[in-house]
């Protein structure tokens, strides 16, 4: 038995559904799943300060 | 009596919460719930500020700072709990409420004005205005909250003071508080730390009903001036405290004992929200700060230092795997604060047992539902996110944290910073390239940045980077790491060497290292591949590296005069000390006794720094893009890594993205990425499916992952972008493999500050929900967040179906797998084209 990182089980159902993007969202990423600074905090990574202006 | 629009019944409350206590909640792990108040207080604890004169003879005045916010304008919760205040049917003379409102745009009641800041009296008579200020003042302004100090204890003097925070919270790195009239701040623990001081008021207890405030961090902040704090270490739901219970024990005796009085609290909150929110944890404790002054400070200097030791001492990977071993609260914000006996349990050192032991005895009272592993106090240690570490240093500073502990987590973060960049993880050297030894070797990935390579067919490798996997495929279908790309001299001398490479800048290594401007006419030894490397190896690469530079102009070997990408650091500055962020700025510049202290590392020579970097590059699991490189196995393309190397990857999440034509659309992060049962080796395989919400495909991305009993069974969450009637926010869905159910949990705010919405928000019948997702140019920039597919409408029973179904896409679909180290590095295996032949 092998130490791996965990995989969550998945559920799948019949039927196939279609990726598109619809009308343009302001204000910055939404998941950043690219760059991991950037996940989950709708400002820019490269600010140093968390919530001050 | 004026009583307030909004009102919740309280019998009902009393009734169900009977019912729930006597029940008792089901923790995962190790349950911290503790059945009776821990009286005893140790030696060293200071003696109390209050001292109670008994028999109901102590004159009180409670203080309730209630910044309302959302919680009020769209929720009416702040009015929710003024009626619970009201309901106690306060009667007893000595006991005086006094609450100041403000920072909300709309107040859910008749009475309070959401265009000034009012002081009111809460009474068994009703509520009646004492004070109001016609300006809205920012009550995330620590004079205003000295000001209303110093007004209750004027207005009524007592033997004994209470002061409850109510709002969002930010734990210790945001602080308290976000008020919707004055958007953008919040109050710091230095800031409170100020306020508490300047209101001139010893108090008996100080209250957050607010979010992941229970950290030791507000608790030293707040030390000088309570005897007690009544916090949580999680995230609260928007019901908050439940008020009634414990102001009548108050009433009927203001003489109650301050522990008894917590228990009240404590165990009402837990059942009152288990009650009206259960699909979210809770936490509340009760902690002796004078005790905690007087026993735990101390113990958390010599912690550190300890910390400090065993990290220059090599031991980044048993800290960093008790770092991600330990509970953390609200992992979604990445404010990386972990429970500190946890913690110190998984370190499991003389100096961190013996810190746990002092936290034990210093929290007195604590409940949880549904959260393990959560012994009372959480600390702020980073981890999934750096960007903190300055301002939290400057915090600590600023509330007399004991440097031991700052120098602790200082030297962390420069390793894993370090750590990072070695793997070219939030640093970037032109615009994407491989990893440092890459960088060295000439080999690995670079899309468009200053260091280009050839693509061709030929073996492909994975890189350290995304983009150079993602965009080099986009562009020609493959790309390859030729035994003659570009080498060592090259990059570090910025020639052009013998190699079919090219380099579109001028720049090389040597800048990079030195911060200044290099030469092109150095000589060098060359090394094939880092395969035969040994750790004196890459330390003489880096040395010779060093001494050319120096013999060449680089008179000042740490001179930040060089320009190297979009940063004016130079790579040994980021190396050893650029922990802080990637603008260019971080703590200490160039000083490295700031970062090492006075001792462990050589700061006049880059001879010791030069030999950590080298340690750093040899003892990782995946130093480039040969490590990544797939093989094909029984017909199958994997990934084979040694058992070693797997101990170091924490994560592994299959990343897909559709080509719609004119860029990329990224579906996220999702842990399902499969292994070979009788080699271990990762299959690069994906099944083509996706999930779906309601028959629509959303973006996903990691929240936390635990198997808290060990038992093999995890709970997963993750969260999809979303808007929500409009409003940008958070759908966070639980995967839960203990039940089987697949569920979405609720909704959370996406705010500016950095404090935290309080819990879930439920959805409602008729709330329109459109999933989000980001979109990326051809070039690997992000172009923008765009809406993905077409909204859905949440049904009459609230309940949102949860499944993974095929997907298809305008034009192809890629996927690859991102890989995470104990270093929090990322690393993107090569991107492959899905086709129904690659199920």
């Amino acid at each position: 038995m092998f130490e791996r990182p965990h995989s969550r089980k998945v559920k799948i159902a019949e039927g196939t559904v279609e990726v598109k993007k619809g009308e343009k969202i302001e204000g910055g990423p939404a998941g950043g799943g690219s760059d991991a600074p950037l996940r989950g905090n709708e400002k820019d990574a490269g600010e140093d300060e968390e919530k001050k202006d | 009596m004026r009583i307030l629009k909004r009102i919740i019944r309280p019998a009902l409350i009393a009734a169900a919460m009977c019912a729930l206590l006597c029940q008792g909640v089901q923790a995962r792990g190790v349950d911290t719930n503790y059945t009776q108040v821990n009286g005893e207080v140790a030696k060293g604890a200071r003696k109390k500020y209050t001292k109670l004169r008994g028999k109901g003879k102590d004159s009180v005045t409670m203080m309730v700072y209630m910044l309302g916010t959302d919680l009020e304008s769209q929720s009416g919760m702040a009015t929710a709990d003024l009626n619970e205040m009201l309901y106690a049917g306060l009667d007893n003379r000595n006991v005086n409420v006094v609450v100041q409102t403000g920072g909300c745009r709309r107040w859910r009641n008749s009475v309070i004005s959401a265009g000034k800041t009012q002081r009111w009296s809460i009474s068994g008579k009703g509520i009646g205005l004492l004070e109001e200020k016609k300006t809205k003042a920012s009550m995330t302004d620590e004079d205003e909250l000295s000001d209303f100090i110093r007004y209750c204890a004027k207005k009524a003097p007592a033997d004994r003071y209470i002061l409850v925070f109510w709002d969002h919270g930010g734990g210790s790195v945001s602080g308290y508080g976000y008020d919707e009239t004055h958007p953008n701040d919040s109050m710091n623990l230095g800031e409170i730390a100020r306020g508490l001081k300047d209101g001139g008021v010893k108090f008996d207890f100080v209250g957050f009903d607010c979010c992941l405030m229970g950290t030791l961090e507000t608790a030293i902040a707040v030390e000088p001036y309570a005897d007690y704090m009544i916090a949580s270490e999680e995230t609260e739901p928007g019901t908050g405290w439940y008020y009634t219970n414990w102001l009548k024990l108050l009433n009927e005796n203001s003489s109650t004992n301050t522990l008894n009085l917590g228990r009240q609290i404590c165990d009402d909150f837990t059942a009152k929200n288990a009650m009206y929110a259960s699909s979210t944890g809770t936490t509340l404790s009760v902690v002796d700060l004078a005790e905690l002054g007087g026993t735990v400070e101390g113990k958390l200097g010599a912690f550190g230092s300890d910390l400090t030791s065993q990290l220059k001492g090599n031991n980044y990977q048993q800290v960093a795997t008790a770092r991600n071993g330990s509970r953390e609260f609200s992992p979604s914000a990445r404010l990386d604060q972990v429970d500190l006996v946890d913690f110190c349990t998984n370190l499991n050192t003389k100096e961190s047992k013996s810190l746990a032991s002092a936290i034990k005895s210093a929290v007195k009272y604590n409940r949880v539902n549904g959260i393990s592993n959560a012994y009372g106090l959480s600390i702020y240690f980073p981890n999934s996110s750096l960007k903190s570490v300055n301002s939290m240093i400057q915090i600590c500073e600023d509330i007399g944290v004991d440097s031991g502990w700052t120098d602790g987590i200082r030297t962390y973060a420069t390793l894993e910073q370090s750590g990072q960049i070695v793997a070219n993880q939030g640093y970037s050297y032109g615009s994407g390239s491989g990893s440092l030894l890459d960088i060295l070797l000439g080999s690995g990935s670079s899309g468009s940045g200053s260091y280009n390579y050839t693509t061709g067919s030929g073996a492909s490798g994975g890189g350290g980077s995304f983009l150079g996997s993602l965009f080099q495929d986009a562009s020609s279908g493959s790309y390859s790491t030729s035994s003659d790309t570009g080498s060592l001299l090259e990059t570090l001398f910025g020639g052009s060497a013998a190699s079919t490479q090219s380099q579109s800048s001028g720049s090389s290594l040597l800048e990079a290292l030195f911060g200044g401007s290099g030469s092109s006419s150095q000589s060098y030894n060359t090394y094939d591949s880092y395969g035969s490397m040994s750790e004196q190896d890459i330390y003489n690469m880096l040395m010779q590296a060093y001494s050319q530079g120096s013999g060449s102009g680089y008179s000042n070997a740490y001179s930040n005069a060089g320009s190297y990408g979009s940063s004016s650091s130079s790579l040994l500055d980021l190396l050893t000390g650029g922990y802080a962020s990637t603008s260019g700025s971080y703590y200490g510049v160039n000083d490295y006794s700031s970062i090492y202290g006075n001792s462990g590392y050589d700061t006049s020579s880059g001879s010791d720094l030069l030999s950590l970097a080298a340690q750093m590059l040899f003892g990782r699991a995946i130093v480039g893009s040969q490590t990544l490189e797939l093989t094909e196995k029984n017909g199958r393309k994997v990934l084979e890594l040694d058992e070693d190397m797997w101990d170091q990857i924490t994560d592994v999440e299959l990343n897909v993205f559709v080509d719609d034509g004119e860029g990329y659309i990224d579906l996220g992060l999702d842990n399902v990425m499969q292994y070979d049962e009788e080699t271990g080796d990762l299959i690069d395989e994906w099944n083509g499916t996706w999930l779906t919400v309601e028959d629509r495909p959303v973006a996903l991305y990691p929240i936390s992952d635990e198997d808290q009993d060990g038992n093999g069974l995890y709970i997963t969450t993750k969260f999809t972008p979303v808007l929500i009637n409009g409003e940008r926010m958070n759908l966070v869905i639980e995967f839960n493999e203990e039940t089987g159910e697949d569920t979405v949990l609720g909704a959370q705010d996406v705010t500016p500050t950095g404090v935290q919405g309080k819990g879930y928000r439920e959805l409602e019948e008729g709330d329109i929900i459109q999933p989000v997702c980001d979109y990326f140019g051809y070039d690997g920039t992000f172009m923008s967040a765009y809406e993905l597919g077409d909204p859905f409408i949440v049904p009459e029973d609230g309940q949102l179906t949860v499944v993974n179904k095929k997907v298809t896409g305008r034009e192809r679909m890629l996927f690859t797998a991102r890989l995470t180290d104990y270093y929090q590095a990322s690393y993107w295996l090569p991107m492959t084209e899905w086709t129904p032949e690659s199920e």
